[in-house]
């Protein structure tokens, strides 16, 4: 690994982190490694061997109040460039590289290095993002909700169960929060097994057991049924257009929708 | 009759309104709904662009709980399937149900809200009542904030309209035909200068809403998604040029947000209707065009006029008017403005925008043009960058052959359509 590698524990402050380091001295790496994702050792010339020392596979680096300052830091100096590392933290695919050379520009340039289209880092990096925010918007539509028994509060929780490509949860979070209001829910990513409840007006997360006993089965109604009918009687045969159907509601979802699953 | 078969037959009956789609709302959550909300804590909010839960096999998006609260109607259009003379089984649903289906399918995240309307199944006020009070229910009585949308029944008192715009996010009244002489002939018992009127009462409504906000007086905001329309496309000879010139005053004079187009759906054997269905096509172009007047400022009398009055079904509108205005063209992309950018075929608001981010970051190349989201197989003929000119052959002049596949045209485009009414002008008198 040559000295253009730096390194991060694959938490958000951890490359916040990393993106102030760009945006105040103006360089940038040719490529970043996401410690969480391989465990480092000590001959392969770390720029933080510091950093490498402290991180088994899994915990932060920057934890609790060091990487609350590192985040408020980055959203202090530039809400777009926040914006930028929250989805790009989120995103499977690795644009690490595009975002800190995106932070190196910002500060040479400012505003503009977000308009620059003619740099192909930077179109890179916009795409992924894109494909981040897309999923997340379609999130916002696709979930589906049903109440199940909540013991912990003794009554209801209205729960989704969600296969997003992207760890999307932390933004779905605060817009249900908003939605629900005061009502209990919890948005279950099942590929990354994880979920995030609402108690009161924060979110939670839940792993293993905790995960598990929001997933009991659904209470007994009608609702999903009608909604079926409903969907059903809104078809209009003499305008079927089944491909632009799937192509702004892709079949990867439908197994998780009611009124789809059938198909699925 | 049970819950689910009354669902099926009122959902049916309201599918044709297509004026409908958005449920976006600028509305704040929790802001006081009128006298005082003592309900539960609430549930739901307005967001600023609408939600899509669902597509429907023809790819059109589902956002609302769109229903009619009643499907006897004593009106007879003959277009309409819920005509007094048709012969389908009628329902009617309760406030109550309506309130529960609402709440439980939003709280599920199956809509962002409620779309209602009915057919005339007593005297208008009567029915504009029911309408009002099931919104009522659900914004004081259960404190719901998600959207609501509401039909104005037509000659509607103004003071039910009032009330019903405390409530609801948007309110729509349907022209359905531009002409009085169309409404005329297939809809005798509408009348569209009271239409018009209602119109122009929530314009105002909710202008003054505005206005009295501004200057500090404390009004609960009327009808914050604003109004919309529907015209039905292809059930009377009207052309392109009535419809939308007509859809272009409604945005004009009486501000409203959308105006949606229907293409007309064969399902009554009537005399007084075409027996075919409308083509989709012109529905897709009238789309573009409205995009067009919206957008990308134009205005209704450059994209259509006497001698060519509908839209060309080979080619999108701005393709047309671009081929029609050779001397327009080309457009230096260096140093051209964000309207005349507008202008070209194959560039839209997102291109244009990145260009001009593009230009101030650094130089551009030619390559570099698709990736900003130009369509470069339009757009070549029509730019030169720094000079130079983009189409591949040097040169080349567009045409209709290299912008479309289609044959060459010498008459006038008409969608087949043969017989026009007499007094073609636009009859509504637009106070």
């Amino acid at each position: 690994m040559s000295a253009g590698t730096w390194a991060y524990d694959g938490s958000l402050p951890g490359l916040a982190a990393l993106v102030l380091r760009s945006l105040e001295s103006g360089e940038a790496p040719e490529a970043v490694l996401d410690a969480a994702l391989k465990r480092p050792s000590a001959e392969e010339g770390w720029l933080w061997p510091e950093a490498a020392a402290r991180v088994p596979l899994g915990e932060g680096a920057l934890s609790g109040r060091e990487g609350e300052a590192a985040l408020d830091a980055l959203l202090g100096a530039s809400r777009r460039l926040y914006a930028a590392t929250l989805r790009a933290w989120m995103s499977e695919e690795s644009v690490e590289t595009e975002l800190l050379g995106l932070a190196a520009d910002f500060r040479a340039r400012g505003e503009l290095a977000f308009a620059d289209y003619g740099r192909p880092s930077l179109r890179r990096l916009a795409e992924a993002l894109r494909r981040v925010n897309w999923e997340v918007h379609k999130l916002e539509g696709f979930a589906r909700f049903s109440p199940r028994p909540d013991p912990a509060s003794g009554g209801e929780r209205y729960v989704a169960l969600l296969e997003p490509d992207h760890d999307v949860l932390p933004c779905l979070g605060p817009y249900f929060l908003r939605r629900f209001g005061r009502s209990p829910f919890a948005l279950v990513d099942l590929r990354r097994a994880y979920a995030l409840a609402s108690v009161g007006e924060e979110l939670e997360l839940r792993e293993g057991k905790d995960l598990e006993a929001l997933m009991r089965p659904e209470t007994e109604g009608e609702e999903a049924e009608l909604w079926r009918r409903y969907f059903r009687a809104t078809e209009n045969p003499a305008r079927a257009h089944p491909r632009l159907q799937r192509a702004l509601m892709p079949r990867r979802y439908w197994a998780q929708m009611v009124e789809m699953a059938e198909k699925a | 009759m049970e819950l689910g078969e009354k669902l099926e037959i009122l959902a049916a009956g309201a599918r044709y309104d297509a004026s409908c789609a958005s449920s976006g709302s600028s509305r704040a959550s929790g802001s006081s709904r009128a006298s005082g909300s003592s309900g539960p804590a609430g549930l739901g909010r307005g967001v600023p662009a609408g939600v899509c839960h669902s597509f429907t096999g023809d790819g059109r998006c589902v956002s609302l709980l769109k229903l009619l609260y009643s499907n006897v109607c004593r009106y007879d259009c003959a277009y309409c399937l819920n005509r007094a003379s048709s012969d389908i089984v009628r329902a009617s649903f309760s406030a109550e149900e309506l309130v529960r289906l609402t709440l439980s399918f939003y709280k599920r995240n199956y809509i962002e809200g409620l779309f209602l309307s009915s057919g005339l199944f007593s005297d208008p006020d009567a029915v504009m009542a029911k309408l009002v009070e099931v919104a009522r229910l659900l914004r004081e009585r259960e404190g719901f904030q998600g959207y609501i949308h509401l039909k104005v029944i037509p000659y509607a008192s103004e003071k039910l309209i009032q009330r019903a715009g405390l409530y609801a996010d948007r309110l729509s009244a349907n022209i359905e035909l531009p002409t009085s002489s169309s409404l005329g002939l297939l809809a005798p018992q509408k009348s569209g200068r009271e239409i018009l009127g209602a119109m122009r009462f929530i314009g105002e409504e909710g202008a003054e809403r505005r206005e009295d906000s501004r200057h500090g007086l404390k009004a609960p905001a009327f009808a914050p998604a604003g109004q919309s329309t529907q015209l039905i496309v292809g059930a009377s000879p009207d052309d392109d040029r009535l419809l939308l010139g007509l859809a272009e005053r409604l945005y004009g004079r009486y501000g409203l947000r959308r105006v949606y187009y229907s293409a007309y759906s064969a399902v009554a054997a009537d005399p007084r209707l075409p027996a075919a269905s409308a083509p989709l096509l012109r529905e897709h172009r009238l789309y573009q065009a409205d995009w067009l007047l919206r957008f990308y400022g134009f205005r209704a009398e450059e994209l259509l006029d006497e001698e060519r009055p509908n839209l060309d079904p080979d080619l999108d509108p701005k393709s047309a008017w671009a081929l029609a205005h050779p001397e327009f063209f080309p457009l230096e992309l260096s140093t051209a403005d964000y309207g005349q950018l507008l202008r070209v075929p194959g560039l839209g608001v997102t291109s244009a925008k990145r260009i001009l981010g593009a230009r101030r970051a650094g130089r551009l190349r030619p390559e570099d043009l698709p990736r900003l989201g130009l369509v470069m197989r339009r757009a070549r003929y029509f730019l030169t960058l720094y000079g130079g000119s983009l189409s591949s052959v040097a040169g080349a002049e567009p045409s209709r052959a290299l912008l479309r596949d289609g044959a060459g045209r010498t008459e006038a485009p008409s969608w087949g359509l043969k017989a026009r009414l007499p007094g073609t002008q636009l009859e509504f008198a637009f106070p």
